[in-house]
């Protein structure tokens, strides 16, 4: 490849600037009008070790949910001429966390930036076999990709002496059959072996033993897209973009009855009311915030007076909820908080993967409870059980986050909208579908 | 599991149709790539069946059979799998399967509605199948497209803010189109 290395300044919208006004930002030759693959050009200059050192010194955080420090994460893998090969570096596509499309948005429009960030990653851990695990039902991400690792392959941009460097990796596009679960490391790790998606216990980390029992690191589609920037831009730049302690950009996004939903490269740590009002230009007329759930279906419920708290991992944490995905639902006054937690609480039961107690057998319970209290068939004593059935799925009883993050929205749920569940009970009718008649 | 889709054999495949516990040669030599590529056999299992379900258009007991020996793990392993995975169906389902988004996004834009109107169209019930064969209902989780909620995928296309009053229209327009790829 002897492309002219184009000039670009800073961007202060790294992730989206391919796509921003752009048709085919999904090619490679459109990727590398904006300086696509200079950050990997870059990373094949170096040791791994540097690269994971500026990926380290970015404060970088895992976009999928969690917030855990990326470098850190990889810093786990074992180097060194005795350790277990291959090494395998996986890209959590299988968005299906509900409320949540910011990785759909990334994979359709930038297939070339995850593949690049992809690369980066396996530079600096030192990978041999990377595998994109992407959702099933995502047809025109999976057709993209699958045009784009063609081009990679054209371009020597993956496979065997990549670029003339010496470097090898190769990537494969896994396409699931569809399992919420899949989303959890460990149980994609068992899908991509053919097996059921149960998570598996913890340590071994996946780091040390994961795929077919090979050192393997799962990062999600936005950690990736983060990457080919810090490396091409540098660690200053990176962390001059966000407007807290943490670093970077993230996409943030509001679904629900707003005037304009959508999705939005933002400084992390953009103030929630401020990605609501003035992104999403605020309610739809005739319709109040309630409430809103600020990272998808298993964060909990936050109201209206928390409008002022910047998005960033910690400040969300400190008024007792998560940052998640960082895409916003938002509940109005003339829907059901209780059909929405049942709607939430349906999915959970039914993606749970049976693997234990808590999960397979609470959460169906939770949702006979939900659904007797919402069509006015409630007692108080319901009330008692939904709140043990959230300490039975507290975080430390499962084997993984799936319990816990399904009763999020219920217990916050049950501590702000309580009036309503009592409104249910004592009324016997639901004063919503009364009122509004939204079935 | 009884197989009387002889009405509507699918295309190419009447071999497929009329004897379900046998592979065809096209299946088999996929399935023989597959297993070049991987590790260890069993770990084909998901791609083997996705594989094959896309000529057949779902698993019957005699085909997964026919997998399981081809590939070389047990047939209890392999129905394991077969019944964990949302997208693997082990029932017939019709030429077009309408997986209408069930996601919260979807419900709180009147997604419950789109919902009733595809079932009341069609006088089928979450789950089923018409007569005809033209389509099943089948409701996914969130799709991913909150912003332009309420959404369907059916046919691999996405529609997107859906009205109730186009249901009968976004129906026809996958009925032309599936008259127009035979």
């Amino acid at each position: 490849m002897n492309d002219p290395t184009p000039t670009i300044t800073p961007p202060s919208k790294p992730m989206t600037r391919f796509v921003d006004g752009q048709q085919d930002s999904h090619r490679l030759e459109q990727y590398q009008r904006h300086g696509g693959y200079l950050g990997f050009k870059h990373a094949l200059t170096l040791t791994a070790d540097e690269v994971l050192q500026q990926v380290k010194d970015s404060g970088l955080r895992g976009r999928g949910g969690a917030g855990f420090p990326t470098g850190l994460k990889w810093s786990f893998m074992p180097q060194g001429d005795d350790t277990p090969t291959p090494k395998y570096l996986i890209v959590n596509a299988d968005e299906m966390e509900p409320g949540a499309f910011k990785d759909r948005y990334l994979l359709e429009q930038t297939p070339h930036q995850i593949i690049e960030g992809l690369l980066i990653g396996a530079k600096a851990v030192n990978a041999d076999i990377g595998y994109i695990f992407i959702r099933g039902d995502y047809y025109l991400a999976i057709e993209r990709l699958d045009e784009a690792l063609q081009q990679c392959r054209e371009h020597h941009l993956i496979g065997s002496n990549i670029l003339g460097s010496g470097f090898n990796f190769e990537i494969h596009l896994h396409t699931s059959a569809g399992r919420y679960i899949c989303g959890e490391e460990t149980a994609l790790i068992n899908s991509l072996e053919g097996k059921r998606a149960v998570p598996r216990a913890k340590p071994p980390f996946p780091q040390v033993s994961g795929l077919w029992g090979k050192p393997t690191i799962v990062n999600n589609v936005e950690t990736y897209c983060n990457l080919p920037h810090i490396l091409l831009f540098g660690v200053q730049w990176y962390q001059s973009l966000g407007r807290c302690k943490d670093f970077g950009t993230k996409l943030f996004g509001v679904s629900g009855r707003v005037k304009n939903p959508g999705l939005w490269e933002l400084p992390m740590g953009t103030p929630i009311g401020e990605i609501i009002n003035e992104h999403a230009q605020g309610m739809c007329d005739g319709y109040q915030l309630k409430g809103f759930l600020p990272g998808g279906g298993s964060t909990d419920f936050l109201l209206p007076e928390h409008l002022d708290t910047p998005m960033d991992y910690d400040a969300i944490g400190k008024i007792r909820s998560r940052m998640g995905t960082g895409t916003i639902t938002i509940l109005d006054d003339k829907y059901c908080p209780i059909r929405l937690v049942l709607n939430l609480l349906k999915f959970f039961a039914q993606e749970s993967c049976g693997w234990c107690t808590p999960c397979r057998d609470g959460l169906p319970w939770a949702v006979s409870l939900l659904e007797k209290i919402e069509r006015g068939d409630g007692q108080a004593a319901d009330i008692e059980q939904l709140i043990d059935i959230t300490k039975f799925a507290a975080p430390g009883n499962t084997f993984c986050a799936l319990a816990p993050g399904a009763v999020e929205p219920l217990q916050s749920a049950l501590r702000f909208f309580l009036e309503d569940f009592e409104q249910h009970i004592e009324k016997k009718c639901c004063r919503y579908r009364q009122e509004h008649r939204h079935d | 599991m009884n197989n009387d889709n002889t009405d509507h054999p699918p295309t190419d495949l009447t071999i497929a149709v009329n004897r379900p516990g046998e592979l065809t040669a096209l299946e088999q030599e996929r399935l023989t790539v597959l297993l070049a590529h991987c590790v260890e056999p069993s770990g084909v299992s998901i791609d083997a069946l996705m594989c094959v379900q896309q000529s057949r258009g779902w698993i019957s007991d005699q085909t997964l059979a026919a997998i399981a020996q081809f590939i070389g793990v047990s047939e209890a392993a392999l129905d394991s799998v077969a019944t964990f995975y949302n997208l693997i169906f082990r029932q017939p389902v019709a030429k077009v399967v309408l997986h209408p988004c069930n996601g919260m996004s979807c419900h709180l834009m009147a997604g419950e509605q789109v919902e009733k109107a595809i079932s009341q169209c069609l006088g089928i019930e979450l789950g089923q199948s018409c007569r005809d064969n033209q389509f099943t209902l089948i409701p996914l989780p969130c799709l991913g497209a909150c912003d332009k909620a309420p959404v369907m995928i059916a046919d691999k296309i996405l529609f997107e803010l859906i009205k109730v009053e186009q249901v009968p229209q976004i129906l026809n327009q996958l009925i032309t189109r599936q008259a127009n790829d035979e």
